[in-house]
């Protein structure tokens, strides 16, 4: 039941139990009223009719005894009985047809003896009827009584008295009357409207009289149904009549005989007014419940409207929308409710907006982790991981969700397959584990199961899992490895040719051959140098690497430079019988920088250039100007750099033609060297390449100006007070500069 | 088996292939060159050595493939000849199962003495 249900049905026990309280109370009361001046109606006309019917039998009777007690009356009679004869039956006759004429209402008038027998009448008397005549009894001078006459089919009125004479109980005179008078008083319905009658009955129940609603019934009419002879005087009561209606009926004795006077009427036309009473009562009850519900109605409608508008805005907020608002300008509690509710909104929006933020702030700081971080359920099975995971699996973390963590890594530890236990209790590191991802790319990492401790707070969690990819510093590890045993390979290289040469020379002495023996000794000393150099680049790496790596700028013509060390060069090239060609100025082309770093950067690129070129192929090395600097390009016929190679080529350790098993040899670090000194000279080194075509290689240098050169000195020395100057081999302190 | 005379020797460092070639041409041996993989073949199958001293790091074709080829592959005639394998990379004990099961030996240049050759050959006889 809602409110609005609930403040109709109240407002209509307000209004309409006390309205039918005050009704029925009024309707009965009205009701009662009008029956009891009904009935009183009822007795006022019985009474009166009563009376009137009292009197005119107490006349009759009257009328008589006095005619039953005249002197020639009982002297006939004397005389009739002691000698009853046709004279002296003729002297009675005679005597009672002047008696009837006396008594206008009299119609005939006869005596019988004790036992009915008729003796004489005023006129002719049927026999049948006096026979059933009934004296008075005991106690009564005379009976009263209404019968059919058969001469003429009416009804009479026999009023019968005991004639004694000399006190003897002699005979019985009977007078007949005309009951037209008592009709009349019957019929005589005034006061009781149009239904009302009154009826006269004996003990037998049969009306005495024609009824208002039965003419022909007269004496015929059993009026039983009324239980006339059980009422009391002056009771009412209802009942049905003869005709089957309702009737409310009041009785009275009459005194002189044991007849009954009743009058009734119909209750429908009595208590009318009641009826229509009731009915409007009805009505108008009806009415009011139908007002009450309308009022009802609009009243919780303008209750309601403003609960309800409250009711749907937190109802939009408990979904979720929180921008809803509830527009009610009231000022009474209603309206703080409403401001309330919109402040909670506002609240909620704003947490709500916290949180969002900071669960983006989270996941940011997940997703911009580089290690992969999984949660996972006690099955394994993925519940939520970061964006790292698609440099392991190649795949949208949201895609994973849900799949298992066996089915996603099949791990090797040492090229035997492993099995991580994800559902272990506290944190498990597993070092050194492999598989292969989805381009069968080998990795390498790190693995941690970390039992999550705070169930509660995790709900589904059981277990994060870190994943570390190592495979890069694997990679650098094994560039590492493979670094020292090519840095022995190198070094052992020389040493090889130095031990050679000096065996050489050992066997010739030995033999006292001085042939060759100066070209030994001097190829065992390049050898030496070689070796020499091969150590310094070696501690180049780690000097870069610290940041100790040092220059000692001053003026430099790269010209010369570069012309010295294509000379040096010309030995290897012919070897090998290519073709080494220099293009540009022989000297004058000055740049500020350190002349040994410079001069390492293009022999190294020019030994590769050789090294990597084919017999019969071409090197080419020229230096030109290009706007403020110098372009120095070494260009070979070689076999060229894959393109895949080319972004990782001044990487330390990088080769390009790969690792020891390969066959091809070298450290690793000369251009590593080359880039790291051509940047520390405001340079630049770009290579262009074709595989099976050849490399370019071009080194830029600012040309050289005096603002350059004092910019590049006080750097210096602040940067290292005391500046070393570094030569091959050997170093001084230079104090002077 | 009676004096390797015929010896191929593949060195791509020219100076060590020259001290060597000097060595061993003076102590009597017929001697022929190869300064990389390819060419180690081309020579090998017209000079049908007795004994290969092959250089693991060169150029083009590197030195276990070129074991490989002269192991099994008849055309080059080595299938039966001695084959030494020259190397300044670590030691013996790090060589893969397969090569040690093809070669005959294993050099590391820079830990013998150029007499230390003839040993080797010798050792074959």
């Amino acid at each position: 039941m809602n409110i609005r249900q609930k403040f109709i049905t109240v407002l209509l026990l307000i209004g309409v139990v006390p309205m039918l309280v005050v009704s029925t109370a009024s309707y009965l009361s009205i009701s009662n009223s009008l029956r009891n001046k009904t009935v009183d109606q009822l007795n006022s006309t019985a009474i009166k009719q009563e009376q009137k019917i009292n009197t005119f039998l107490q006349t009759r009777q009257e009328e008589v005894t006095k005619l039953a007690n005249q002197y020639d009356l009982q002297v006939a009679l004397l005389q009739y009985v002691a000698t009853p004869d046709a004279a002296h039956k003729q002297t009675l006759d005679t005597i009672l047809q002047n008696k009837k004429i006396e008594v206008p209402l009299m119609q005939s008038v006869f005596l019988t003896n004790l036992e009915g027998k008729v003796l004489a009448s005023s006129s002719s008397v049927n026999s049948e009827v006096a026979k059933d005549i009934e004296g008075p009894k005991a106690g009564e001078e005379t009976t009263v009584m209404v019968k059919n006459d058969p001469n003429d089919g009416f009804s009479k009125l026999y009023v019968t008295t005991l004639v004694s004479v000399n006190k003897q109980r002699t005979a019985l005179l009977n007078v007949v009357f005309r009951t037209d008078e008592l009709v009349a008083i019957v019929q005589d319905y005034t006061g009781l409207d149009e239904t009302g009658e009154t009826l006269v009955a004996a003990d037998d129940n049969i009306s005495l009289f024609p009824l208002r609603f039965n003419t022909e019934a007269s004496l015929k009419t059993n009026i039983s149904s009324l239980d006339l002879a059980n009422m009391g005087n002056n009771t009412y009561k209802e009942a049905l009549d003869y005709r089957g209606n309702t009737v409310l009926v009041v009785a009275h004795t009459i005194g002189l005989t044991d007849w009954k006077v009743a009058t009734k009427i119909d209750k429908s036309e009595a208590l009318a007014a009641t009826i229509t009473l009731r009915n409007g009562m009805i009505g108008f009850v009806i009415a009011v419940c139908i007002g009450i519900v309308v009022v009802a109605l609009f009243l919780t409608r303008v209750f309601t409207r403003p609960i309800r508008e409250l009711a749907r805005v937190s109802e939009s907020i408990g979904r979720g929308n929180f921008d809803v608002r509830a527009k009610l300008d009231r000022r009474d509690e209603l309206g703080t409710l409403a401001s309330s509710i919109n402040g909670m909104g506002d609240n909620l929006s704003k947490m709500v907006g916290n949180i969002e933020s900071q669960r983006m702030r989270l996941q940011v700081i997940l997703d911009s982790t580089t290690e992969t971080i999984f949660a996972i359920d006690e099955h394994a099975n993925v519940i939520l991981v970061n964006q790292a995971v698609k440099g392991l699996l190649q795949a949208d973390p949201a895609a994973l969700a849900g799949k298992n963590m066996r089915d996603l890594f099949a791990w090797q530890h040492g090229l035997q397959s492993f099995d991580v236990d994800y559902a272990a209790d506290g944190v498990r590191t597993y070092s050194n584990l492999q598989y292969l991802d989805s381009t069968a790319t080998r990795r390498y990492v790190k693995l941690i199961v970390a039992r999550i401790q705070d169930k509660a707070a995790a709900g589904r969690a059981h277990a994060i899992v870190t994943i570390h990819d190592e495979t890069s510093s694997h990679e650098l590890e094994n560039m590492k490895t493979d670094f020292v045993s090519m840095a022995a390979h190198e070094l052992r290289t020389p040493l090889t040719a130095v031990r050679g040469y000096l065996e050489m020379v050992q066997y010739k002495q030995e033999h006292n051959d001085t042939q060759d023996v100066d070209t030994y000794v001097r190829q065992a000393l390049k050898n030496v140098s070689d070796l020499g150099g091969l150590i310094n680049n070696l501690l180049d790496v780690t000097r870069i690497e610290r940041g100790t790596f040092m220059l000692t700028m001053e003026k430099v013509d790269i010209a010369a430079s570069i012309a010295r060390l294509v000379e040096d060069q010309r030995f290897a090239a012919e070897d090998k019988q290519l073709t080494l060609t220099r293009h540009g100025a022989e000297r004058g082309c000055y740049v500020v920088g350190d002349p040994i770093a410079l001069r390492e950067v293009v022999n190294n690129l020019l030994s590769n250039a050789i090294k990597y070129t084919q017999p019969n192929g071409k090197v080419d090395i020229s230096l030109a100007q290009k706007g403020e600097s110098y372009s120095i390009e070494i260009k070979d016929t070689g076999i060229g750099i894959p393109a895949a190679g080319l972004k990782h080529l001044f990487t330390k350790f990088y080769r390009v033609h790969g690792g020891l098993d390969s066959g091809s040899t070298g450290t690793g670090l000369g251009l590593y060297i080359a880039k790291s000194i051509a940047e520390r000279h405001q340079g630049s080194i770009k290579v262009v390449s074709e595989e099976g075509v050849g490399s370019t290689f071009t080194v830029t240098l600012p040309i050289y100006t005096e603002q350059r050169m004092a910019d590049t000195r006080p750097n210096d020395e602040t940067k290292e007070p005391t500046t070393v100057r570094r030569k091959r081999g050997w170093i001084t302190k230079n104090i002077t500069r | 088996m009676a004096g390797l005379r015929k010896i191929l020797l593949v060195e791509d460092n020219i100076e060590l292939r020259n001290i060597y070639e000097m060595f061993l041409k003076h102590r009597g041996y017929d001697i022929k060159t190869a300064q990389d993989g390819e060419e180690s073949l081309r020579v090998a199958k017209e000079f049908r050595p007795d004994l290969v001293f092959l250089d693991i790091m060169m150029p083009n074709l590197d030195g276990l493939r070129v074991l490989k080829l002269l192991r099994h592959d008849e055309q080059y005639g080595c299938t039966k000849a001695k084959i030494v394998l020259l190397t300044n990379l670590g030691d013996a004990s790090r060589v893969n199962p397969k090569v040690k099961h093809d070669m005959d030996g294993y050099v590391i240049k820079a830990e013998i003495e150029l007499r230390d050759l003839i040993d080797i050959i010798k050792s074959f006889e």
